[in-house]
């Protein structure tokens, strides 16, 4: 049986404000021109592309499909701002999905599958956890390396189309490493507060 | 983090040949992995730590990475 209170405790503050970003700085994969002229009409750098985007594809993926599952744990926590924007979350990340996943068609290729990509499966199963801090934690160098790849993919400018899925994709991420830090900030808080040593112990497992 | 971050390595192995044609900085990949993402966790929990304990070294919001206007 879920139990919960019948007027959720919505006190943080900072959590709050992020959720209500997260709702204002929507957009849809339909916003994007997809006619615009394709600039790379090489088979050899749409294999390319294919290749680098694969484990992009498959991190969007992975995210969508695990902080759909925190949503949930959060209710049991009574920690509502924190699930609130995690609803976000899981739309920016159904949102990447669906831009990836056009994307490969606008480029005319497949992702690579996971007999010829293992790594990039097997990185994404490191992430996964039912522990909203444990994951943050995991997801922190994932949505780190997406942004800084989405920055360069932007800025080297190789198709009109990725260049604004990149220029979106950066906004959103700003938002997921802000919560990030704010969420984990917040349960570090609670443990010093508790128990100093313990949050030390704590400190060293996470890094 | 420790264990996420050693799954990428053979990730940027895998795609690394493709990455350098097509212009993509490694050595900043790299660095994010090494550098930027423990110390934004790092920042994180001394953030917490001071709020706890009262000490100095509070982390701002405007030191994070996203406009909380």
């Amino acid at each position: 049986m879920n139990i919960y209170k019948v007027l959720p405790d919505l006190s943080n503050e900072r959590q709050m404000r992020l959720w209500q970003q997260g709702i204002r700085k929507q957009w849809s994969a339909d916003d994007i021109d997809w006619n615009a002229p394709r600039r790379i009409g090489g088979e050899k750098i749409r294999d390319q592309l294919g290749r680098i985007l694969t484990p992009v594809l498959t991190g969007e993926q992975s995210v969508l499909y695990s902080v759909s599952g925190l949503i949930p744990v959060l209710e049991h926590l009574s920690k509502v701002p924190a699930q609130f924007y995690l609803t976000t979350w899981a739309v920016d990340e159904a949102r990447h999905t669906e831009l990836f996943a056009r994307y490969f068609g606008r480029i005319d290729r497949e992702p690579l599958s996971i007999r010829k990509f293992p790594a990039g499966f097997l990185f994404q199963s490191r992430i996964i956890s039912k522990d909203p801090s444990e994951w943050l934690t995991g997801v922190l160098a994932s949505e780190s390396m997406a942004q800084v790849v989405s920055h360069q993919l932007r800025d080297l400018d190789l198709d009109p189309v990725l260049s604004e899925i990149c220029a979106g994709i950066i906004e959103d991420e700003s938002r997921h490493l802000g919560f990030n830090h704010i969420y984990i900030e917040d349960q570090f808080k609670e443990l010093y507060a508790e128990d100093a040593e313990k949050a030390d112990q704590k400190a060293l497992e996470s890094g | 983090m420790k264990y996420v971050l050693e799954g990428v390595p053979p990730i940027i192995d895998a795609i690394r040949e493709d990455m350098n044609d097509l212009g993509l900085d490694m050595d900043k990949v790299q660095d994010i992995l090494d550098r930027v993402a423990r110390h934004r966790l790092d920042k994180a929990i001394l953030g917490g730590k001071d709020r706890a304990l009262g000490t100095k070294t509070e982390v701002l919001d405007s030191e994070i990475e996203i406009a909380l206007q």
